[in-house]
């Protein structure tokens, strides 16, 4: 099933809402130095927070499409919506299985995050798709209805570090 | 002729910027994503209030750098398109009708309304907005600031300039620095950011 995809263009303020939700577009440069920036305070882990938010804004949005969307029932149409709205974003490809209340799994064949970064900076030593973990765990929250923080998502390949996709493993904490 | 602001805006918000079939969303050389202003904005500000205040300037400089670096090259990208001149070539004369046509574009993206109040060309570029995203969303979380919060748009405005007055692509890079001297997340009625030429 198709995510419907619903773009509006506010000319008096000039603000972008997809589906009801103010949004704006950003580049390669600024998302991957964004991320950069995430890692580069030792003490603060930036790279949680960034996870946490991308849980927590998606969560949100992906709740309240469904709402919107009471045509959305079965679990298969959930996922492949979920995976369409991502492609749709521009973050990339993303594929669920084995997708239950206790957790999923989930490859990636293309990731804007961990293709714009290794181009940039070269292959790193640790996956770099938190936006990503946050968006899988969103998902399954928003579909199972549970609270916020119930998924642990670990990302076990990363096109980032050289892999030829990336691979997550979800489980019910 | 004069840049059509209006003009340009609707013809480049017709198109639906959506990923191809591989998920990825190409414009004029680089990769974009639609993000919602939610995530963005609670993402860089509770990482900046997790830090020291001498570290959470630091941040903020950081985010202003990257939002430079992006408008920089981005927005080269589409100044060097076939499209690009077809829609702005007979607008643009001189390199303030090409400082116009970037704000044009800016006000595209969904940042909010950039205005232009000033601009000494070569030199000096102050642009102002009554609706930052930033701002909006910073105030949506927390009280008022003691400090300027819209790092985006702050990057953002340097980065024109560099493109329009700094040395050849893709050196001019940093060519210049902007300041956010107003702003409603600290009380302001409006955002305001003065570019210059940097000092470093
Ligand atoms: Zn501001």
């Amino acid at each position: 099933m198709k995510y419907v995809f619903e773009r509006e263009f506010d000319k008096e303020k000039n603000i972008v809402r997809i589906n009801g939700k103010a949004a704006i577009g950003h580049c390669q440069y600024y998302n991957t130095l964004i991320l950069k920036t995430m890692e580069s305070f030792g003490y603060v882990d930036g790279l949680k927070i960034y996870e946490e938010v991308a849980e927590e804004a998606n969560r949100e949005a992906f709740s309240d499409y469904l709402k919107n969307h009471p045509e959305v029932v079965s679990l298969d149409d959930k996922l492949s919506v979920a995976s369409d709205m991502y492609r749709t974003f521009g973050f990339g490809l993303i594929e669920f299985s084995d997708v239950d209340e206790k957790g999923a799994k989930v490859v990636a064949p293309v990731s804007h995050f961990a293709l714009t970064w290794k181009k940039r900076w070269g292959k790193r030593s640790a996956p770099i798709c938190y936006f990503t973990k946050g968006y899988i765990a969103a998902v399954l929250s928003a579909i199972f209805d549970k609270p916020f923080g119930s998924y642990e998502v670990k990302e076990l390949d990363c096109i980032s570090m050289g892999d030829r996709i990336c691979r997550f493993e979800v489980r019910r904490i | 002729m004069a840049v059509d602001e209006e003009f340009i805006i609707e013809q480049l918000t017709k198109a639906d910027l959506i990923g191809d079939e591989r998920g990825l969303i190409s414009f004029f050389g680089t990769y974009l994503t639609q993000i919602y202003a939610d995530f963005s904005n609670k993402m860089f500000f509770r990482f900046q209030k997790a830090l020291t205040p001498h570290l959470q300037k630091a941040a903020g400089v950081l985010l202003a750098n990257a939002v430079q670096e992006c408008g920089y090259f981005t927005f080269r990208g589409f100044i060097d398109s076939p499209d690009w001149e077809a829609l702005m070539g007979p607008m643009i004369d001189t390199d303030e009708d090409m400082l116009y046509a970037l704000v044009a574009l800016c006000n595209v993206f969904g940042v909010g309304k950039l205005k232009v109040k000033e601009l000494i060309p070569g030199e000096r570029f102050v642009c102002v907005t009554y609706n930052s995203i930033e701002a909006d969303g910073y105030l949506k979380e927390y009280d008022k600031s003691d400090k300027s919060q819209c790092y985006t748009l702050t990057g953002l405005s340097a980065g024109l300039m560099d493109l329009v007055y700094g040395r050849e692509f893709p050196h001019g890079l940093n060519t210049f620095e902007a300041i956010e001297t107003k702003c409603r997340a600290k009380g302001d009625e409006y955002c305001e950011f003065v570019v210059k030429r940097a000092t470093f």
